[in-house]
């Protein structure tokens, strides 16, 4: 997509004979070790990192522990097609070290949001800026097509029986459903936070993890889909959305209550969804999405081929959401597994409040095959599928081809073929943050985190930190390959950089 | 488009098809088809065999993934 990057990070739930933290634990030492799909990273880093926390990816994405979970965070990308495979390849590369570890049918991931037991967890969008996320005319501009989204975006979510009457669903249906999984968390319209002190539909965290030209739009609102269709539409509107925004241009729309009117679309899973905006009163949420819709087709349309894929399918998805959602069975996540669960509450002689209901709606976030409702589907060409199994496969080693991440992941395969973690010395790194270290007989406090490969130099700690792996650069022994440009592979440089790698690592 | 074409389309009560009309000054190739619902060509044409087959394997699934588990609160 013309001027377009961006990325995705997912956390997953686990289930199976290990707790989730141990089984977080051990599937991402199986991902490291023997570097089977990338290398492990030694720096301690912020938000609570110790050395060894995770690691890069040959794909160039990135895998590491975050609060409890396995986080994946794709390689940037510059397609929808690129995206999507990235994506997949991050649930097939855990499936993979679940195997490795001989855990496969007693270990499981699963990719959404909820554990239906009143926790939330994240998927997070990436859209690559060159202006601020933070101005009043972008935050205004995002808020109604994110409240209105996820009449399409939604994962779909069982509200657990305990919920209040109000809290549980449509009143329209009856049926404890809910279009998005995140909806019921939120509480706050923007914040500078993702969690404590209230999660919030827009996150106003601008780390760009780029050069100067470059910022970063953080939207934690979404749901972690498995439908292909769904995450294509996603991601797409919403970074036309934010090219319109960039432009200048003003939908002049404000809604009166946004996380109001974030929960009550979400609750209702009938159709004919409404939003109050101020000095407009009530509006259509199809209508919301036409204006942004009519206003992308007028500047990009034509202009290339996912952008023309994105925008006839906005349209066409907002005539069937008008229209009848239902008919929307095999494309939209929310639509496809209240299908299904439809179906099994139909059979059932609790209809909607049956409890396995909840175990039905786990089961299609499942990512092993073999207990995935999703991947039943999928078998069955029951689900509208946008990457072939070739193209997946494919993404679980190699970067997708037209970003930094080729650089990156030129890199990461030399580290790995220098055995370059056979250079850490983990009796030398602290394992805790502040904890007390030896370096010889001196003990000394390893500082709390590395924040760049600046660091490391500054505190002469590279025979602790052999190598640093970042967004923005690789560091191996005081050599530094950066890669401040996201749109640029950086390959020539980043293959003369790969061939020094074995001798840096033996000084 | 113009804070007047946009208040146009708000405010609007017309059928879908007068808003397409309305719609963007550039000519613009927006579909009013949607998307067709998906077949299963397993059962052929989503016969009541492979519907029997898949409701079988839900089954299964349902009987072999643990019960849900409490995750810890992520982001």
């Amino acid at each position: 997509m013309e001027n377009a990057l961006f990325g995705t990070e997912i956390e997953y739930a686990c289930a199976g004979r290990w707790t989730p933290a141990e089984a977080a634990l051990r599937t991402k030492d199986g991902v490291f070790g023997n570097r089977l799909y990338g290398v492990i990273e030694p720096a301690p880093r912020e938000w609570g990192e110790i050395p060894g926390n995770g690691g890069f990816l040959y794909n160039g994405g990135r895998l590491y522990l975050d609060s409890g979970h396995l986080e994946y965070a794709s390689p940037e990308c510059r397609t929808l097609d690129d995206l999507i495979a990235a994506e997949v390849a991050g649930d097939r590369i855990l499936s993979g070290a679940v195997a490795l570890l001989g855990q496969q049918g007693s270990v499981f991931f699963i990719k959404n949001n909820t554990d239906h037991f009143g926790h939330t967890f994240g998927y997070h969008e990436n859209y690559c800026l060159r202006v601020s996320p933070r101005s009043r005319d972008m935050v205004e501009g995002l808020l109604p097509f994110l409240v209105t989204r996820q009449i399409f975006a939604g994962a779909g979510m069982v509200v657990p029986p305990r919920r209040t009457a109000r809290d549980r669903g449509s009143a329209a249906t009856d049926t404890p459903y809910h279009l998005s999984q995140r909806a019921a968390f939120v509480s706050v319209d923007v914040s500078h936070r993702v969690r404590f002190g209230g999660r919030p539909i827009l996150n106003l965290r601008d780390e760009p993890l780029a050069g100067g030209l470059y910022r970063r739009l953080h939207i934690i609102i979404g749901d972690a889909n498995r439908s292909e269709y769904t995450t294509a539409l996603k991601i797409g509107t919403t970074a036309l959305v934010a090219q319109l925004l960039e432009l200048g241009w003003d939908p002049e729309l404000e809604l009166e209550n946004p996380v109001q009117a974030l929960k009550d679309i979400s609750r209702n899973t009938r159709g004919g969804w409404t939003a109050r905006f101020i000095d407009r009163g009530t509006v259509p949420a199809v209508d919301v999405q036409r204006l942004y819709l009519h206003e992308a087709t007028r500047h990009f349309l034509g202009r290339d081929p996912d952008t023309d894929w994105v925008l006839r399918n906005w349209a066409q998805v907002i005539n069937g959401l008008e229209l009848d959602p239902l008919r929307l069975d095999g494309h939209l996540d929310w639509v496809t597994k209240w299908h299904q669960l439809n179906t099994f509450a139909e059979q059932s002689a609790q209809g909607w409040e049956d409890p396995q209901l909840i175990k039905v709606d786990l089961a299609y976030h499942h990512i092993e095959p073999r207990t995935s409702l999703y991947e039943s589907l999928r078998k069955r060409d029951r689900v509208s599928t946008l990457v072939d199994e070739q193209r997946i496969e494919r993404a679980m080693t190699e970067p997708p081809s037209s970003t930094r991440a080729v650089g990156r992941g030129r890199v990461i395969r030399a580290l790995a073929d220098a055995e370059a973690d056979m250079a850490i010395r983990w009796d030398l790194l602290a394992r805790r943050l502040g904890e007390r270290a030896l370096w010889g007989d001196e003990p000394f406090f390893i500082y709390s985190y590395v924040d760049d490969w600046q660091d490391v130099r500054d505190t002469g700690t590279w025979h602790l930190i052999p190598y640093l792996v970042d967004w923005g650069a690789v560091a191996v022994r005081d050599h530094v390959l950066e890669l401040p440009d996201p749109f640029d592979t950086h390959l020539d440089r980043a293959e003369q950089f790969a061939r020094t790698i074995p001798g840096l690592l033996r000084k | 488009m113009t804070p007047a074409e946009a208040t146009a389309i708000l405010d609007r009560t017309l059928p879908l098809q007068a808003m397409e009309i309305d719609a963007p000054v550039k000519p613009v190739e927006t579909p009013t088809e949607t998307p067709t619902r998906i077949d299963n060509p397993d059962g052929g044409d989503g016969s009541e065999d492979g519907e029997t087959d898949l409701d079988e394997e839900i089954k299964r699934i349902v009987r072999e993934i643990p019960d849900p588990t409490p995750q810890p609160g992520g982001e």
